[in-house]
């Protein structure tokens, strides 16, 4: 049972992290990327190419890692840029919802481009720190899994500092609140929305390094992920992130929990949470009470 | 408006791209023969010159690509050795090679061109047992023998078992045989009465648990003392292990493909519990290997019908295959695809190259050298099934090398 709900901790901090990046994009243009899991998908594969490539040119393993996660950060924000201008900005028209077919669609031309460079097989993702397990009072951990709940804690909280700390932070915040109350301020709100859809691939980025050596890469490994992502954002509210952390941790022990007693309904167990979320909280378990003015 | 001139841009050249990828693609694996193919010389018989086609519908893409891939070199170094010896009164034998990419629906689409459009006089195929469901149809009614070098679902060869002629014939060590023979070592040999069972929730861990349940229950009238399943693509199989620690099973039956299975056996380390694992001979995709590296060492068992140390025959094929083409990426099934064209090849050296005429042949086929443990007569009329539960045997890894233990 303990293992299962460390087991579950680790699984949710990943859907909470990969979830945030739907946060960031939609409190500053109401749109949302539902290709999330195939950029993460890229970023794995991203980062185990440079990754490899950095280690067998014999680099310091810490120094690699670190700057793997810049490269694919930077490579990922620039995609993001890009999803951004071409494939929602020209659909973002008055009431349209163009967009949400336009970022499958991007993301299934990336699943596409992936297979043709990186194959179609599974790929070993080998965890910089090795496979040792550690054993704490029977409940065994990996290094790598400890590395990704440290790391889920410290972006969330730079995530956190950055959003409400920082002007950028707050510039995005206003933009937000009220995009032409902030452009009158001087903060352009385009600007802005390319600024979160570049954060947010590059959340998913970061997230795909560090699912690699838990999930195995391939081409086809996003699509499962992003959907867990997004069931996590919408259980936690999408409208604040630590809502999101709470329902990706949430949904990571319930699903693992669940399988203790019936592992073939596991997936079935997230859905039905969600369900059950939204009968009783529309808004999601920490999002604002808004009142429909209809 | 310069702006959006530019993406209109990008729009046309990303549709072009998209354009030529997608016949590419086919194209690709179609081994450029399929455009070129007379329909008379095909049916002609003892004509003479010229050539003939054989088939290999079998996915190159997806989840089974890499069984796919194996077998297509076994096929197409058997070809090359026919070819190389003469062929069959001068004619040649042309591979024609189509990738089902792992869908049923795709598999049904190019096994009838291969009959109607290349009018081949046999073909091999498919890896996976969804896709020779939705398609054995067609070869039993156009009267096309068709050799299944992987896909091992039971029912398979049993569907048309009572015809007067079946055209579907198997190199795969199919499911049910391989049951009996993990469970032949489990109850019989090492005397295990608490044997748990893990699956996935596809079709083939579905009928795994079917066949495993059933010879179970008939032939030893033992129960499984668990049975688990989980899904394709599961990042571990904790709590499923855990429930076997609970249950105290001694030995786990393994019903999955590559990926689970190496997640599995990350898991087993994990929990540091260590259950006798026999698995079906999916276990020996050397993906397990390049995916958990030195965990397939402890106590993993397998379902196999060829190893590399098992005969001299063995050994020298797979030579060849490195020597051609660099590496084995999976011998066993190189080895069956190799088996399944010699079949049709030698039928075609007894009988001509008419489809009825080889079906016959292979059906009666005596003396036949092959390179996995099948029989020198593989076939009979009731029979379809060239590896049967005496021929199969369990395998282990040691150092990383897949062998007899």
């Amino acid at each position: 049972m303990l293992q299962a709900v460390v087991s579950g901790l680790i699984l949710g901090s990943i859907y909470a992290i990969i979830a945030q990046g739907y946060y960031i994009t939609y409190i500053t243009t109401r749109t949302l990327n539902f290709g999330q899991g195939d950029f993460l998908m890229v970023g794995a594969l991203l980062g185990l190419t440079s990754l490899g490539a950095m280690t067998t040119s014999g680099m310091n393993v810490y120094l690699a890692i670190l700057l793997t996660i810049i490269v694919v950060a930077a490579a990922m924000g620039v995609l993001g840029w890009g999803l951004e201008r071409t494939a929602i900005r020209p659909l973002q028209h008055f009431l349209s919802i163009g967009w949400i077919l336009s970022t499958v669609a991007v993301s299934i031309m990336l699943r596409n481009i992936a297979m043709l460079i990186w194959g179609r097989n599974v790929i070993p993702f080998p965890s910089p720190f090795g496979s040792d397990v550690y054993r704490i009072g029977g409940v065994g951990i990996t290094q790598h899994e400890l590395f990704v709940a440290v790391c889920a804690i410290l972006i969330m909280v730079c995530l956190f500092f950055f959003l409400n700390k920082s002007l950028l932070g707050k510039a995005l915040a206003a933009v937000a609140f009220n995009s032409e109350a902030a452009s009158l301020m001087g903060i352009n709100p385009r600007l802005m929305a390319v600024l979160a859809f570049a954060l947010s691939s590059a959340l998913a980025g970061i997230g795909g390094i560090l699912v690699g050596p838990i999930t195995n890469t391939a081409f086809f490994m996003g699509a499962t992920l992003g959907l867990k992502a997004f069931a996590a954002a919408i259980i936690g509210g999408l409208e604040n992130p630590v809502g999101i952390l709470i329902g990706g941790l949430l949904l990571g022990v319930i699903e693992q929990v669940f399988s203790l007693f019936n592992s073939a309904y596991k997936d079935a167990s997230a859905f039905v949470l969600i369900l059950i979320v939204l009968i009783f909280m529309p808004q999601g378990l920490l999002g604002k009470k808004v009142k429909e003015k209809f | 408006m310069k702006k959006r001139k530019w993406m209109i841009l990008v729009a046309m050249v990303l549709s072009l791209g998209l354009a030529g990828c997608g016949p590419q693609l086919d194209q690709q694996t179609s081994s450029g023969s399929a455009g070129e193919t007379a329909s008379g010389e095909s049916s002609g018989g003892d004509g003479g010159g010229g050539s003939f086609n054989i088939g290999l519908a079998i996915s190159l893409s997806g989840g089974t690509a890499k069984y796919g891939e194996a077998a297509k070199r076994g096929v197409e170094l058997a070809i090359e050795e026919f070819n190389e010896a003469g062929g069959y009164n001068g004619q040649q034998a042309k591979l024609v090679v189509y990738d089902d990419e792992a869908k049923p629906e795709k598999s049904v689409e190019i096994v009838q061109r291969l009959i109607q459009q290349d009018k081949v006089v046999a073909f091999v195929g498919p890896a996976n047992s969804g896709n020779a469901k939705a398609h054995i149809k067609y070869a039993q009614e156009s009267g096309i023998p068709e050799v299944i070098p992987v896909a091992t679902g039971t029912t398979i060869i049993e569907t048309y078992a009572n015809e007067e002629k079946n055209y579907i014939f198997r190199v795969a060590p199919y499911d049910r045989g391989q049951v009996e023979t993990m469970l032949k070592w489990l109850v019989e040999e090492k005397k295990y009465s608490k044997i748990g069972l893990l699956h996935d929730t596809t079709g083939y861990g579905q009928g795994g648990k079917q066949d495993v349940e059933d010879v179970l229950k008939n032939k030893y009238n033992l129960e499984l003392a668990a049975s688990e399943s989980f899904q394709v693509n599961d990042t571990n199989m904790e709590a499923q292990l855990i429930k076997m620690r609970e249950a105290n099973v001694e030995a786990v039956i393994f019903y999955g493909l590559a990926p689970e299975a190496a997640q599995y056996l990350k898991s087993r380390e994990k929990l540091n519990y260590y259950p006798v694992t026999v698995a079906s001979w999916a276990m020996g995709d050397p993906t397990v290997k390049e995916l958990v590296g030195d965990l397939v060492n402890n106590e993993v068992y397998m379902v196999q019908s060829f190893t590399i140390d098992q005969s001299e025959a063995a050994g020298k094929f797979h030579d060849k295959v490195v020597a051609k083409y660099g590496e084995d990426i999976f011998p066993i099934a190189s080895a069956q695809g190799y088996d399944c064209a010699k079949l049709i090849l030698e039928a075609v050296k007894k009988a001509g190259t008419d489809p009825k005429a080889i079906r016959d042949a292979i059906e009666n086929m005596e003396g036949f050298q092959g390179v996995t443990a099948i029989k020198e007569k593989p076939f009979t009329k009731e029979n379809h099934e060239a590896l049967t539960s005496e021929n199969m045997f369990l395998a282990t890894y040691k150092d990383g090398v897949i062998v007899k233990p």
